[in-house]
């Protein structure tokens, strides 16, 4: 049924896939809240007794309740707690500190608080560990590619290709005199050149040859598919989002098997997540290889080439 | 520091950096592309109503789109 009370959006100022959302809210005539991470609530009073439990906050001098919030999405990034911390000497520092573990069993209630509501993503979802996701994948019953983490070169087979990316979703960032640099995006096909390089801990897996990749999206048990024919382009063969912006890679919607369907649930039941992009390999052999999960991931590159509106599917469940 | 300084340094930090991390890009910062009021409107900290048009898809590709199976 539909609800006149708003929507809460934790997100970033710069994230254009939020925007798009909202789009499809004001069709809708929704109200929301969007707390960027530059954003700082106040007055947080959380109160629990056995006649009312609710968590109180101020923000921009207008209070709210989190009880008055109909559905919640965590896209990404965090709201700020005010708080008056100085930092001119060591006892500064060391109570921001305390303060900061304080703030975060706040946070951990105020998005445990808001999981009863109608929600898409969690908070706690941006930590899931790449790793072990392969794990549970198998479990379900992908195949995967053969992975191994290491800092010794020697642990490596030399008779299979393989590649490096990372096993988080950060990348490495630095800005200096007007120029951004930023490393660890992309996925590496390894060579004796590179292996002769000194480096630590870094994650290998086997480099699967491809017909095409699979990049869908899953939304609330939904499941929007695309294949990404990016094996015939010299620039994404290893990696589609390295992309050939003057010859760009076709992207068809595609229709998954069922018993891939029923892997994709299975999975992501296991994990308690009801949002996520997922990038699968379908091989030569016509095996579907499972490569990984991203909770917060861009969705655009879905929802455009195969017109599915994923912004409007969001804004559906949020209404 | 100087773009050879930078790239001098990492390579010196190879040893605790992962493979992957080892192949920078680099790009020059570009101003903010948000017009004022659209970043207003997004980033909107009041609870507003805003009548607008149906939002339209920014591709609509129809060579793919009749192979939805």
């Amino acid at each position: 049924m539909k609800s006149n009370k708003p929507v809460l959006i934790i997100s970033t100022s710069n994230d254009n896939s939020t925007n798009n959302v909202i789009d499809w809210l004001t069709y809708r005539n929704k109200d929301f809240l969007r707390l960027n991470s530059e954003d700082i609530i106040d007055d947080v009073c959380i109160k629990i007794s056995d006649f009312e439990s609710d968590f109180e906050f101020t923000f921009k001098k207008k209070k709210y309740l989190l009880s008055e919030f109909n559905s919640f999405w965590y896209r990404r990034g965090i709201f700020k707690i005010k708080s008056n911390s100085e930092n001119r000497n060591e006892l500064d520092k060391a109570i921001a500190n305390y303060r900061s573990i304080q703030n975060l069993s706040l946070y951990n209630y105020f998005f445990k608080s808001i999981r009863s509501k109608t929600h898409i993503n969690k908070y706690h979802d941006i930590f899931i560990n790449k790793l072990d996701i392969l794990l549970i994948a198998m479990k379900a019953g992908f195949q995967i590619p053969r992975s191994i983490l290491t800092k010794n070169p020697n642990d490596l087979s030399q008779k299979i290709k393989v590649i490096t990316k990372s096993f988080t979703d950060h990348q490495f960032t630095f800005n200096n005199e007007g120029n951004s640099y930023y490393a660890g995006a992309m996925t590496i096909k390894i060579n004796d050149k590179i292996l002769s390089n000194e480096f630590n801990y870094s994650f290998f897996q086997e480099m699967v040859k491809k017909k095409f990749e699979i990049r869908l999206f899953f939304l609330h048990d939904k499941i929007f598919a695309s294949a990404v024919f990016s094996q015939n382009d010299k620039k994404t063969i290893i990696d589609f989002r390295n992309y050939n912006n003057d010859k760009p890679n076709r992207v068809v919607p595609i229709k998954l098997p069922d018993s891939i369907s029923v892997m994709i649930k299975t999975l992501m039941n296991s994990i308690d997540m009801n949002i996520a992009s997922i990038d699968i390999i379908y091989d030569e052999n016509k095996n579907y290889v499972f490569l990984e999960i991203n909770p917060v991931g861009q969705f655009e590159q879905v929802s455009y080439p195969c017109n599915y509106y994923l912004e409007r599917e969001i804004a559906k469940i949020l209404a | 520091m100087k773009l050879h300084e930078i790239k001098s340094y990492l390579k010196s930090k190879s040893k605790i950096l992962p493979l992957h991390a080892q192949f920078w890009t680099v790009k020059k910062d570009q101003p903010k592309r948000v017009e004022k009021e659209e970043s207003e409107f997004y980033n909107s900290t009041h609870i507003k109503i805003y009548k607008f048009h149906k939002p339209i898809s920014k591709i609509i590709n129809f060579s793919n789109a009749h192979q939805v199976k």
